[in-house]
């Protein structure tokens, strides 16, 4: 990890939803955000279809599947209380909450999952703050990951949030 | 395609004056992301009030108007209770129209929602035809020419099918002229029409796990508390009699409610007939409006894995739509519980996949594999 990101910008991934700020202006054709070419994008229809274990395995990397370890993960919905779904970018949240518990346990920053919420139009906003979060995770020291225990499944339901949630 | 891009450009309004909004106020009090809670808000407003003044009220031609004069000068809290009545109806209306709007522009009404927009079509139908009746039980020298030139409307109806105008005018007036039948007709149009509602908002709800009936409270207290300081503000008018001949034949001029009457100027100025055909061809628009673009549906319908679902029922509560259901899993060994979809319900938006910590349900175009196999691309 370490070798690869010295000298290069840190290499990211964004899950959009398809109802925010999903424009041609701030997607490119080869995936990526504008002016970001490391920061690239899966096109969701819903912020809330993100599952938690997917966010898990960039950032951890899972040799099983063959995912690397990224640099850090984003997520865009649309604007609190305007979802086109209703309550998908609210789970969004909530879901976030509970695997940033499970990852500082496992010695991961979770600050290294970035949550947007922009709506349609709002493109050079959302670009914004993508710089921002990129320049946060070039400062952010290097995460030592525990050691996996066992065959743990990637994402527990909800035993994490039992203990520190509420 | 004019119209695509009216849609795109209102919607881009919308959201801009949403992110202004929400600059001055915390974004979880916006009304704007409340309109048809604030609506409900309103319509149980008029519930209780509506009642009071049921208590007081004569439905006879000779004693409506004295009933309701009565109920303004004598009854404590009358002309208050009358004020209140009349403002959340205006304010329930203004509401329910932002609402479709909000809703037809942010491209809130088609596939999935067919059943709420077609609900709250007939609901829009409800609260107007209430608030036009409402102005009918005053009888003043403007419930009788609202009640002259709805019957002249009705009477257009001929045109299409001959005798159809003159059975429904009799069915409003209850008889061919205005007798002692009429205002109970009236009162029962505005009473029971309103009681409907409650049967179309279910229906208006029926699809959606956890609808947003109430606004928060900050935005309750600001609606409720709007309406009474109009209500203080601006007490409701007092007209002539309709009993007066030499009144009805002097008054010319009158207040009318811009939202519920705007169809009685337009009627003087062009034809009854014409406002009836236009009111016509409008709500067969509104019903049809989520017809007109041919719909991509049924392609991307979630869909369970049965062998990997363990009955968590995880998916079925965060399902926004209700559209996921636990049925009986008696062969399994060891799982009780089954997740099923109902397709018609599905809103294709992937909210169960991001619930399910098992793969066990998947959008077949964005299956888990497939999202894996981007992530695994995007660092290769």
């Amino acid at each position: 990890m370490s070798g690869e990101k010295a000298g290069g910008e840190p290499r990211i991934i964004g899950f959009l939803c398809e109802w925010a700020s999903d424009g041609p202006d701030v997607v490119t054709r080869d995936m990526s955000l504008t002016g970001f070419p490391n920061v690239k994008v899966i096109r969701m229809p819903c912020s809330g279809m993100v599952k938690p274990a997917w966010l898990q395995a960039a950032i951890q990397g899972d040799a099983k599947k063959g995912i690397e370890p990224a640099d850090g993960v984003l997520t865009l919905g649309c604007p609190m209380g305007d979802c086109h779904f209703n309550e998908g970018n609210f789970l969004c949240v909530e879901r976030i909450a509970r695997l940033s518990t499970r990852l500082r346990n496992r010695k991961i920053n979770p600050e290294r999952i970035g949550q947007f919420y922009h709506g349609a139009t709002e493109g050079a906003a959302f670009l914004a703050d993508v710089g921002r979060f990129v320049e946060k995770i070039r400062n952010l020291p290097e995460s030592t990951p525990a050691p996996e225990k066992g065959a743990r499944p990637a994402a527990r339901p909800a035993q994490a949030e039992g203990s520190a949630g509420r | 395609m004019l119209l695509g891009r009216l849609i795109d450009r209102v919607h881009v309004w919308i959201v801009t004056f949403d992110k202004f909004l929400n600059r001055l106020i915390p974004q979880e009090f916006n009304p704007f992301y409340y309109l048809g809670g604030i609506t409900n808000l309103f319509w149980v407003l008029l519930i209780p009030t509506g009642v009071f003044l049921w208590f007081y009220y004569t439905p006879s031609p000779e004693d409506a108007y004295a009933s309701v004069q009565f109920l303004s000068n004598e009854v404590p809290y009358g002309a208050a209770m009358r004020a209140i009545h009349r403002y959340a109806g205006d304010a329930m209306l203004i509401f329910a129209v932002l609402h479709l709007l909000r809703n037809y522009f942010t491209d809130r009404y088609r596939r999935f929602r067919d059943l709420p927009w077609l609900s709250g079509a007939v609901l829009l139908l409800l609260v107007m035809i209430a608030g036009m009746s409402g102005y009918l039980l005053v009888w003043d020298v403007r419930s009788l020419r609202i009640a002259e030139l709805t019957t002249d409307a009705l009477l257009q109806f001929n045109a299409f099918i001959p005798g159809l105008g003159t059975a429904l005018a009799g069915v409003f007036l209850g008889g061919d002229q205005v007798n002692r039948e009429t205002l109970a007709r009236f009162l029962g149009l505005h009473i029971a029409g309103p009681a409907l509602i409650f049967f179309f908002l279910w229906m208006h709800y029926v699809r959606l796990h956890r609808p947003k009936i109430w606004p928060p409270a900050f935005v309750t207290l600001l609606a409720i508390g709007g309406v009474f300081v109009v209500s203080g503000l601006v007490p409701v008018e007092t007209l002539p009699p309709a009993n007066d001949p030499v009144a009805v034949a002097t008054t010319t001029t009158y207040p009318v409610d811009l939202f519920f009457l705007w169809g009685y100027p337009l009627m003087s100025w062009i034809s009854p007939g014409a406002v009836a055909a236009g009111t016509l061809l409008l709500l067969v628009v509104i019903f049809f409006a989520p017809y007109y673009v041919p719909q991509k549906r049924y392609i991307n319908i979630a869909t369970v894995v049965d062998e990997n679902c363990t009955g968590c029922r995880l998916c079925e509560i965060d399902c926004p739509f209700d559209a996921i259901a636990m049925v009986d899993r008696p062969d399994h060994p060891r799982y009780k519980l089954l997740a099923i979809v109902y397709d018609n319900k599905c809103a294709e938006c992937g909210i169960c996949v991001g619930a399910c910590p098992f793969a066990a349900i998947e959008l077949p175009l964005l299956s888990d594999r497939k999202v894996e196999e981007e992530i695994k691309g995007a660092l290769a």
